[in-house]
C-alpha cells in the first residue's frame, strides 16, 4: 500500500502534511445540526429499556458494532449523548446564497484513501460513493516569510531525480526531511501493531517525545519545521507532547507516514459524496429506533450476570455493553464496581488533540484559475495547512484549513470574529487578495465540545504504552471497548473505527 | 426524594483543600455546604487500623517548612513527633543490598558523585521555575518537551547514579520517569524547595514529622469544627449548572444552590462532573492531561521492632521493589513494631486490583529481602490501593506528561465563571502535599471572598 521510501517527495510531504484531516474527529454535539428525522426528539431520552447488548456512542465504531450484531440476530440498543449520530463526523449545509441547496462540507473527519478497506467496503454497502480530492495544479509553501509555488515544474521525472520534490528555496532541508521520513518509516515498521510495547526498542522510544527525536536527529531548521508540521497536522498536538513510540505506531498503523500525509493515492485521496456523516446517518437509519439520542451515559453497573447502563433519565439492562468512545470520554463514566486501576489510569493518560477546522466558501475556486490546487503548507499560523474542499462540480469554491496544537490553544481563547480574521489573513497569504471576502466562514472548535474534548483523536504521551498498553482493549467484566483508538490498523481513521466495531461485535457475539 | 439546599458557597470535595476553604469561609461569615462523594472526609488522607492502633492509609508526614500543616496541627490540638531515623539505612541497587549511616549510601563513589551532581543540577533547574506559573519560566519549552527519563539520559553518567534518581522520582511523584514531563518534576521540586527536602526524613525534610494518632485527624477535626451538618457525605456530584446569578449543583442526595462553587478535587476527577455550560476548552484539556500517579500504601506490624534492635532505622530504598520505599512507622509507646511502605509508579501497577493476600505476600517478600527472615512473620497487615479507589483514581498526586503544562497550565487556577479551583495540584507551595492542599483551599476561599457575590 505504501510507496517505497525512496519515492518520497517533499511535495507529498508539504502538500499533504496538511492533510491529516482524514482522521475522524471526536464526537461532538451540535444542537442545530440536522439529524435523521426518524430520530429527532424534543427532549432527553427517558425510561428503561432492555437489550442483549447496549452500545455507548453512535459514532462509526459504535454503529458498525450495532449493525453487525443486529445482522447476527442480537437485540442491540445504541445510546448516544448528542442529539445526532456521527461522532467525530458532522455535515454542515453551506448557507451561502450562491451555493446550491444541499451543498455540504464536513466540519469533522472527511477523507478516505486506499488501504482503508473496511470503511471503503462499508461505504459501498451503504450505497454511498466517493470522489477524488482535487489536486490538479501547483502547491503553495510559505516559509520564513517567503511564498513558493512548486510542483509540476518539470512535467516528467523518469529517473526519479527528485526534480519535483521541493520548493527550490531550501533543497537541503527537503533532503534531510526525506531521509528522516525514510528512517522513521523503517523504525515504524519495527513496532508491532497489536503490542507496540514489545518492540525491540520500545523502552527507548516510549521514553521520549517526538520532539526529542527531532532534536537529536535533525540538523536543519527547515527539516524540523516540516516534520513539526506533519506531527501537528496528524496528531493535533505538538511534537513535544507525543511519545515517539506512539507516533511510530501510528505511522505503521496508517500505512506509513508518507501515506498518511499524501493526498492522491494516500489517506486524503477521496471524499464521500454528500458528506462523511452519511456513513453514520445511513447506519442509524437502518437501526431505526434502536438508536437513542440525547442519552448521555453517566453510570455503568455490572456483575457476572449483566450490565445496567444509565443516565439521568434512562437506563438500559443488557447482557453486555460496548463502549465506543475515545478513551478519555470513557473515563468520565462512573463504573460500579470500579474498573480495574490499569484501565482507569489508561483513560487518565489518553488526552485528545486540539483542533479547530475552518473553511471559507467563495463564489468560485479562484485559485484553480491561477494554476493552484488549493493546498498550502506553512510555518506561520493560525492555519498552517489547507486543501481545496469545493463540491465535486465546483459551483462554489471552498478552502478548508486546520488550526492545530498550540495554534489551536491560542485560537480557542479568541472570539469567533478574531479567529475569522486570523484565518482569512492566512488564506490571503497563501492565495491572494481574492481570499479576503468569503461568502461564508465555517468553523468547528472540537476542544470546546463537551462530548468530544478535542480531536481528531486521542494521542499518548511518553511511557503510557509501556505501562498501560495491555489495558487498551482488554474487556473488564461485561464491558468491551471499541473506538478508532483501539484499532491496530488505521488507528484514528474512519477505517480504524469500522475495524474496531467489527472486532468488538465478534468479541461480544461469541460470549452471548 | 430530592433535598434542595442553599448556601453562599458550595465546596466539592472534603479533603484538606475543601475543608480548609470551608473553614476560612465560615470564619468570614459565609454559609458553606461541602459535598463529599465518599462516606468519610479526608480525601487522600484516610484512617486505617492495625493491631488496634490507628494508622495513616494516605498522606502521613509533614515537614518543618510546611508551615500551614504545622500551624493547623497546633490549631487543632494535634501533637507532632519525629520520624524514627536512628541507625543504618538500607539501599538495594542492582540486586545488591547496601547499608549505610547518615545520608550517604556506600555505593561506588562515582555513582554517588553522579547522583550528587544530578541532584545539584535538578535543584538548579528548579530554581528557575516560577512556582505560580511554571509555564512562564525561562527555557520552559526545552524542559516541557522532555520526560524526566530523557533528562536523566543526558545527566546521569553511571548506571547506579541513574537508578538512584529513578528511585527518587518514583517515590516522590509516584510515576515512572518516562511518564512525566521534566517541567512537571521541576515545578513540584521548586514548590517544595529542593529535591533533598522532598526525599528526606531529616534536615527539614518532608518526611521529618508525624502526627500522633494519624494525619487523617486533621480533616476529621476540621470537619468537626465546621457548622453543624454542613458536610454532606455520600454526595457525589453529578452536574453543575451555572447561570448569571449562581450555580445549581446536583448530587447523589439532592441539590445545592450557591452563588459560587469551589471544586477541591484532583483535576482528573472533575472530568466526571457534567458542567453546563461546558467548561472552557483549555480547562477540559488540562484535566485530560493531568493523570494521577500510581500508588499502594501498606503498613505491616511485627511483634517487636526487630530492625531497631539490629541497628537499622527501618528506612529502605530499592530499585527492584515491588515494595519500597519503607519507613519505620511504629507509633510512640507501642510495644509492636510497624513498617510502612509503598508500591509506587510501575511497581504498583501489577499489584493494583490484586487480592489483598497476594499483595501481602509481595510486601513480606520484599521485606524479607531487606531485613531477613525475621520479616517473614508479621502479626498484622493493612493496605490501601489508591489506584482502584474510584474517588481518587490514583495518588499521591497528579503529574503532567510532556507538553501539557505549557499547553494548558494557565487553566490550573483560572476561575471558570463562578467555579473556583482548589486541590493540592493547584498550590504554589508544596504542591501535591497536604500543605499544598491547605494553601489551595485558602487561596480559593480568598478568591470567593474577593469576588463578593
Amino acid at each position: 500500500m505504501s510507496k517505497k521510501p525512496s519515492d518520497f517527495s517533499r511535495r507529498d510531504l508539504l502538500k499533504a502534511a496538511a492533510a491529516l484531516g482524514t482522521v475522524p474527529f471526536a464526537a461532538a454535539c451540535e444542537r442545530s445540526s440536522p439529524i435523521s428525522s426518524a430520530q429527532a426528539s424534543s427532549g432527553d431520552t427517558q425510561g428503561s429499556f432492555n437489550a442483549q447488548v447496549v452500545v455507548v456512542g453512535a459514532g462509526i465504531a459504535g454503529l458498525t458494532a450495532a449493525r453487525r450484531l443486529v445482522a447476527a440476530g442480537v437485540d442491540t440498543l445504541v445510546v448516544e449523548a448528542c442529539d445526532r449520530v456521527g461522532g467525530r463526523t458532522l455535515n454542515h449545509n453551506v448557507s451561502a446564497a450562491q451555493a446550491l441547496p444541499g451543498t455540504v462540507v464536513e466540519v469533522g473527519g472527511q477523507w478516505v484513501g486506499p488501504g482503508q478497506d473496511r470503511v471503503l467496503a462499508l461505504i459501498e454497502e451503504l450505497g454511498l460513493s466517493t470522489f477524488k480530492t482535487f489536486e490538479d495544479g501547483n502547491y503553495i509553501d510559505y516559509r520564513n516569510g517567503l511564498k513558493t509555488q512548486y510542483g509540476h515544474v518539470f512535467p516528467i521525472d523518469p529517473l526519479n531525480l527528485g526534480l519535483n520534490r521541493l520548493p527550490l528555496t531550501d533543497p537541503v532541508a527537503a533532503a534531510e526531511a526525506a531521509l528522516a521520513i525514510e528512517t522513521l518509516t523503517s523504525m515504524a515498521n519495527q513496532v508491532p501493531l497489536d503490542m507496540p510495547w514489545t518492540a525491540a526498542n520500545a523502552a527507548a522510544w516510549d521514553n521520549q517525545t517526538f520532539q526529542s527525536w527531532m532534536d537529536a536527529n535533525l540538523v536543519t531548521p527547515g527539516a524540523k519545521s516540516l516534520l513539526q508540521l506533519a506531527i501537528e497536522t496528524l496528531f493535533c498536538a505538538e511534537p513535544r507532547e507525543v511519545s515517539l513510540l506512539h507516533a511510530l505506531l501510528c505511522f505503521h498503523s496508517g500505512g506509513s507516514l508518507e501515506h498518511m500525509i499524501s493526498t492522491t493515492g494516500g489517506a486524503q485521496d477521496s471524499r464521500i459524496a454528500g458528506g462523511s456523516q452519511l456513513i453514520s446517518l445511513r447506519m442509524a437509519q437502518a437501526l431505526g429506533s434502536r438508536v437513542l439520542l440525547r442519552a448521555p451515559v453517566t453510570r455503568i453497573e455490572y456483575n457476572d450476570k449483566g450490565v445496567r447502563v444509565s443516565g439521568d433519565q434512562f437506563s438500559v439492562h443488557a447482557q453486555r455493553t460496548i463502549i465506543a468512545l475515545p478513551p478519555t470520554l470513557s473515563g468520565r463514566i462512573t463504573y460500579a464496581p470500579p474498573v480495574n486501576g490499569l484501565r482507569d489510569q489508561l483513560t487518565q493518560r489518553f488526552p485528545m488533540g486540539s483542533v479547530i477546522k475552518v473553511q471559507c466558501v467563495y463564489p468560485k475556486p479562484f485559485w484553480r484559475d491561477a494554476g493552484l490546487n488549493g493546498q498550502a503548507t506553512s510555518d506561520t499560523g493560525p492555519v498552517k495547512s489547507t486543501f481545496d474542499n469545493s463540491p465535486p462540480d465546483a459551483h462554489v469554491g471552498v478552502i478548508v484549513g486546520f488550526i492545530t496544537g498550540s495554534e489551536a490553544r491560542t485560537a480557542i481563547m479568541q472570539t469567533r470574529e478574531q479567529r475569522m480574521a486570523g484565518v482569512i489573513e492566512s488564506f490571503v497569504r497563501y492565495f491572494g487578495e481574492q481570499a479576503r471576502t468569503p461568502l461564508e466562514y465555517i468553523e468547528r472548535d472540537w476542544a470546546s465540545e463537551e462530548y468530544s474534548r478535542g480531536g481528531y483523536l486521542g494521542y499518548l504521551p511518553p511511557g503510557v504504552w509501556l505501562d498501560y498498553g495491555i489495558a487498551m482493549t482488554a474487556p473488564v467484566g461485561r464491558i468491551h471497548w471499541a473506538g478508532s483508538e483501539t484499532s491496530d490498523i488505521n488507528r484514528g481513521y474512519f477505517d480504524g473505527a469500522v475495524r474496531s466495531g467489527e472486532r468488538v461485535a465478534e468479541e461480544v457475539a461469541a460470549l452471548l | 426524594m430530592t433535598v434542595s439546599e442553599k448556601a453562599d458557597v458550595c465546596i466539592i470535595g472534603a479533603g484538606l483543600g475543601g475543608l480548609g476553604a470551608a473553614r476560612r469561609l465560615s470564619e468570614q461569615g459565609k454559609s458553606v455546604i461541602v459535598l463529599e462523594a465518599r462516606d468519610r472526609v479526608g480525601g487522600r488522607t484516610k484512617r486505617g487500623s492495625l493491631c488496634g492502633q490507628p494508622v495513616d492509609l494516605g498522606g502521613q508526614w509533614i515537614g518543618p517548612t510546611q508551615t500551614r500543616a504545622v500551624q493547623l496541627c497546633k490549631d487543632l490540638g494535634l501533637e507532632i513527633y519525629s520520624q524514627y531515623a536512628e541507625g543504618k539505612r538500607l539501599l538495594e541497587l542492582d540486586g545488591q543490598l547496601h547499608s549505610y549511616q547518615g545520608l550517604i549510601p556506600r555505593i561506588s563513589w562515582l555513582a554517588l558523585l553522579d547522583t550528587a551532581r544530578a541532584m545539584k543540577r535538578i535543584n538548579k533547574a528548579a530554581q528557575g521555575i516560577d512556582t505560580s506559573a511554571p509555564w512562564k519560566s525561562v527555557d520552559v519549552l526545552k524542559l516541557d518537551q522532555i520526560s524526566a527519563a530523557q533528562w536523566l539520559d543526558r545527566t546521569a553518567l553511571t548506571r547506579n547514579g541513574r537508578r538512584l534518581m529513578e528511585i527518587l522520582i518514583r517515590a516522590v511523584y509516584t510515576c515512572e520517569p518516562h511518564e512525566v514531563s521534566m517541567l512537571s518534576v521541576l515545578h513540584y521540586i521548586s514548590s517544595a524547595g529542593s529535591i533533598e527536602v522532598q526525599a528526606s526524613v531529616e534536615d527539614n525534610g518532608a518526611q521529618q514529622w508525624l502526627v500522633r494518632g494519624g494525619a487523617f485527624q486533621m480533616a476529621e477535626r476540621l470537619a468537626d469544627r465546621l457548622p453543624q451538618a454542613c458536610v454532606k457525605l455520600n454526595a457525589a456530584v453529578d452536574s453543575l449548572e451555572q447561570s448569571g446569578s449562581g450555580v445549581r449543583i446536583r448530587h447523589a442526595r439532592g441539590e445545592v444552590k450557591a452563588s459560587r462553587v469551589i471544586i477541591a478535587v484532583a483535576p482528573q476527577l472533575v472530568a466526571a462532573i457534567h458542567c453546563s455550560p461546558a467548561l472552557p476548552a483549555m480547562r477540559m484539556q488540562l484535566q485530560a492531561r493531568m493523570p494521577m500517579g500510581s500508588v499502594i500504601k501498606a503498613h505491616v506490624a511485627y511483634e517487636r521492632p526487630f530492625w531497631r534492635e539490629q541497628g537499622w532505622s527501618g528506612e529502605v530504598a530499592s530499585d527492584a521493589g515491588p515494595f519500597g520505599p519503607v519507613f519505620d512507622a511504629t507509633p510512640p509507646g507501642s510495644p509492636h513494631g510497624v513498617l510502612v511502605g509503598f508500591f509506587d509508579g510501575g511497581h504498583s501497577r501489577m499489584a493494583a486490583g490484586a487480592p489483598e493476600e497476594m499483595r501481602r505476600q509481595m510486601v513480606v517478600g520484599s521485606l524479607q529481602r531487606y531485613f531477613g527472615e525475621q520479616a517473614s512473620s508479621p502479626i498484622g497487615y493493612v493496605d490501601k490501593d489508591w489506584i482502584s479507589d474510584p474517588w481518587s483514581r490514583g495518588g499521591y498526586l497528579a503529574t503532567t506528561p510532556p507538553g501539557a503544562l505549557t499547553a494548558c497550565g494557565p487553566a490550573l487556577r483560572s476561575p471558570c465563571g463562578r467555579i473556583h479551583w482548589a486541590g493540592s495540584e493547584s498550590a504554589t507551595r508544596w504542591a501535591g502535599y497536604m500543605d499544598g492542599a491547605l494553601e489551595s483551599g485558602e487561596r480559593a476561599a480568598m478568591e470567593v471572598i474577593e469576588a463578593g457575590t
